[in-house]
């Protein structure tokens, strides 16, 4: 039989080999299950470019460009509850381009490098009225978000064949392209991508779509995300932004790798 | 509500041989115009209003407006309270922020007798719509507050697509049940198509058994797709046993199309008809009337200066063109124009007696060609048949002329005495004459190219009025006519169309010789000889012009329409007002 001594020593040994095998069993669990639940990983690539913040508040005219990062100007997005605003931008709840002429014609004034948020298949946008608005206040860009394109199915195709589909978006942005203005395009498809590249687009920003709570649809628009950009990249020498709505997490960092740079809601 | 609704169960009642008709509108004056053409309820839905701003229905799905706000504010001030029959509110269940409870409670205060789920999720399928489902942003949203609505007395209007959204509408105790097929084809706006009539008429015959098995006081209604005139929807409700039918783009975007379209084309006409008594300076007037020129297109008074112009010189002249545009006459016209003194000579070269050269230059010693008679004009048709040797004997003394060593005797001013030369050469459409290079280039400086008449149709309102002038029985070609003949190519030029004003004018019974009138003479074709022509073979009236049209196309709607150069509406309500539906 052993002494009281030697058998204190041995049972310590144990529970700290215990404990650190319990340790790193449950620190796997958890950072699996915190991936999975849509939060980013420690590991995240760094991309080179600065990240584009979309924001609802233009930053004071006078602040430098190291100050405030590029921007989307986006004011109808003050509207939206946080959690929807990625579905609500699309639907008939809000007036997205009105919100950018009242925020425009109320004296808000942009510093270069800021882009303004447009729905380019608004039926009623003149484009030469919006190009003269916005270089009014010095913007010197536009996009297509909310994009149409997240628009799929039977439904893509019915708002193809009534000219309110991808084609108008990407003729709308050609045609600020032509009054001056920079065109950074979003697409969902490399498809669509390359369709805004033909029209002019000088940096594409890949859309993954809007977030799903479930985390393996995310995951699956993440893939696509990924692949989209993989496509492009060779087909392209402009900017490869990828867009991050708040939901995604870890699912987008295969796509976060590859882009040149993210665009997230500020 | 609950009287309105018995009301509608009573129509659908059977034995009443009557369809329910739902006007989705956006704009008072088509909701009036709906109601006075018997609608018997009203939606009034953003798509509609979008219609009329000139956008497609699917605009109503974009974010363009707060939709509710959108449709509240035009029903209120154009539709609530002027017009006799139920509206109901398209209430868009997307705003978070604006619960079914809410809605509902609006929709009672502001007055409206009933609600609708427009815009709706049922437009989206897909990811974007499971994306909506998730948010409960979908169609279980909008199935809640129609339930809603149906607990607070309202009228409940369902729209749906698939047979799990009609359960959910069942579930909520909804009145009227719309199955929507799409948005609507038809028009300049069109929309691609997912049915055909006969797959729409069989999907709805299927589905509306189905809702009457378990709810079946609730009225079946059909809407969009492929449905775009009352036929396709006579066929879809009789095969499905539908109670009615909802129209939007079919009852505002596609007859306005139509009627603007047509109504601009015929005033265009009459505007054309004016500026022929403006436009034309006294001195082309006179020119177009010894030449026989009637119109007033830039084309006609382009020749007719051209022609004044060489009317006071001696240059060559060379009138190009298709058959019929009139070019002899207009070479003869040259003559009187220019006041010469001699006679006015006509060779045909394509007359095989004819010895053109002989005739033109003469057979020496003893007789004189007419080319050396002083002052005359020699008009040669179709030159392009003359003989080689002879374009080229012409082109030297032209040449000669010019250079003044012809030996015909000359003025102080130097000017020949001998004859003018007007050759009228035929030209098939893309190809030039038939002439030598020699002879063409003499008469560059005079030719004088006559389009044909598919290439200046606002001549042809002024030709047809002129030959009815000529025919003397006071008869007038009604707007919609003169729309008609602006739209025909006249391949047979001004012969094809005399012969079509004279065919209408003689079996038109009225004094307004209407467009149908006017579609059978056309159709009669440039070949059909007036001489033969027979009550058997040419109907009287318009009645059985119209006959005609339809045996011929096996009465076949779409077939005739399209043969009458008609809408089928407009072939519709013909056959309903002759009678010929019964």
């Amino acid at each position: 039989m052993a002494p009281p001594s030697a058998r204190r020593t041995i049972n310590w040994s144990c529970l700290r080999g215990l404990c650190s095998a319990w340790r790193k069993v449950t620190t796997a669990i958890l950072k699996d299950y915190w991936v999975k639940m849509g939060n980013r990983s420690d590991t995240a690539p760094v991309n080179p470019l600065s990240e584009i913040a979309i924001s609802a508040i233009l930053p004071c005219p006078g602040s430098s460009h190291e100050s405030c990062p590029p921007q989307i100007f986006a004011p109808w997005l003050a509207e939206l509850p946080v959690a929807q605003r990625d579905l609500l931008a699309l639907l008939p709840v809000l007036d997205v381009n009105g919100a950018i002429c009242t925020a425009l014609n109320g004296g808000q004034a942009a510093r270069p490098g800021v882009t303004a948020a447009l729905l380019c298949v608004d039926p009623f946008l003149r484009v030469r009225d919006m190009a003269a608005l916005l270089k009014a206040a010095g913007i010197g860009g536009v996009t297509n978000f909310p994009t149409v394109q997240v628009i799929d199915g039977v439904a893509a195709l019915g708002f193809d064949s009534a000219d309110l589909g991808a084609h108008r978006e990407a003729r709308m942005l050609a045609r600020f392209a032509e009054e001056g203005l920079a065109v950074t395009g979003f697409a969902t498809t490399a498809q669509n991508g390359q369709r805004l590249l033909d029209h002019g687009a000088t940096a594409l920003v890949v859309h993954p779509g809007p977030p799903s709570v479930d985390w393996r649809n995310r995951a699956i628009a993440a893939r696509h995300a990924a692949d989209t950009l993989q496509t492009l990249r060779p087909l392209c020498n402009v900017p490869l932004r990828l867009f991050c709505p708040d939901a995604y997490g870890a699912e987008l960092d295969p796509a976060r790798a590859l882009a040149d740079g993210l665009v997230r809601y500020a | 509500m609950e009287n309105t609704l018995n009301q509608m169960l009573r129509k659908r009642s059977p034995g009443s041989g009557t369809l329910l008709i739902g006007g989705a509108i956006g704009v008072g004056m088509t909701a009036e115009a709906a109601v006075r053409g018997g609608a018997d309820f009203l939606l009034a839905l953003n798509a509609g209003r979008y219609r009329v701003m000139g956008a497609a229905s699917l605009a109503a799905l974009l974010p363009l407006s707060n939709a509710n706000q959108f449709t509240d504010q035009f029903a209120r001030r154009e539709i609530l309270d002027r017009v006799a029959v139920p509206v109901l509110f398209g209430a868009s269940c997307f705003d978070p922020s604006t619960s079914p409870e809410m809605l509902v409670q609006q929709t009672c205060d502001v007055g409206y007798q009933g609600i609708a789920n427009f815009p709706s999720s049922i437009h989206f399928d897909g990811r974007f719509r499971r994306l909506l489902e998730e948010a409960d942003l979908g169609f279980a949203r909008e199935a809640r507050m129609l339930a809603l609505a149906r607990q607070a007395g309202l009228l409940t209007f369902g729209y749906a697509k698939t047979r799990t959204e009609i359960a959910l509408l069942l579930d909520a105790g909804v009145a009227m049940i719309c199955l929507n097929f799409g948005w609507n084809a038809g028009g300049v706006q069109a929309v691609a198509q997912s049915f055909t009539i006969a797959e729409a008429a069989d999907r709805a015959r299927r589905i509306f058994a189905s809702i009457r098995s378990r709810a079946p006081d609730t009225l079946c209604f059909v809407e969009g797709g492929p449905i775009i005139n009352p036929d396709d929807m006579f066929r879809v409700c009789n095969e499905a046993s539908a109670d009615g039918y909802v129209g939007g783009s079919t009852l505002d975007r596609v007859p306005l199309e139509i009627s603007v379209t047509e109504r601009t084309s015929a005033f265009k006409a009459f505007g054309l008809l004016k500026q022929a008594n403006t436009a034309q300076s006294r001195e082309l007037n006179r020119a177009a009337r010894i030449a026989g020129i009637v119109g007033q297109s830039e084309f006609v008074l382009a020749v007719l200066e051209q022609v004044t112009r060489l009317a006071g010189t001696r240059i060559p002249a060379l009138i190009c063109g298709e058959p019929g545009l009139g070019r002899g006459a207009l070479a003869r016209a040259l003559h009187p124009l220019s006041e010469r003194s001699g006679p006015l000579v006509t060779l045909r070269a394509i007359n095989p007696q004819a010895a053109p050269e002989a005739f033109l230059f003469g057979e020496a010693p003893r007789r004189q060609g007419v080319l050396a008679k002083p002052d005359a004009t020699v008009v040669i048709e179709n030159a392009e048949a003359l003989p080689i040797s002879v374009q080229r004997r012409l082109a030297d003394w032209l040449e000669q002329g010019m250079l003044g060593v012809d030996g015909l005797a000359r003025d102080t001013a130097g000017a020949a005495h001998g004859a003018r030369l007007v050759l009228v050469c035929q030209t098939e459409p893309g190809r030039d004459t038939a002439l030598i290079p020699a002879l063409m280039q003499c008469l560059r400086a005079g030719r004088i190219e006559i389009p044909p008449l598919r290439e200046r149709p606002e001549d042809v309102p002024a030709l047809a009025r002129h030959r009815l002038a000529m025919l003397g029985g006071g008869q007038q070609i009604s707007a919609d006519g003169y729309r008609l003949l602006l739209a025909h190519a006249w391949p047979g030029n001004i012969p094809e169309l005399r012969a079509v004003i004279d065919r209408a004018a003689l079996h038109s019974e009225s004094e307004i010789i209407e467009s149908i009138a006017l579609s059978a003479a056309i159709g009669t074709g440039p070949s059909g000889d007036p001489a033969n022509d027979d009550h058997a073979q040419h109907p009287r009236t318009e009645r059985d012009w119209l006959l005609e049209a339809l045996r011929r196309n096996r009465f076949r709607r779409g077939d005739t329409a399209a043969y009458l150069g008609v809408s089928r509406k407009t072939l519709y309500n013909k056959m309903r007002r002759m009678g010929l539906l019964e």
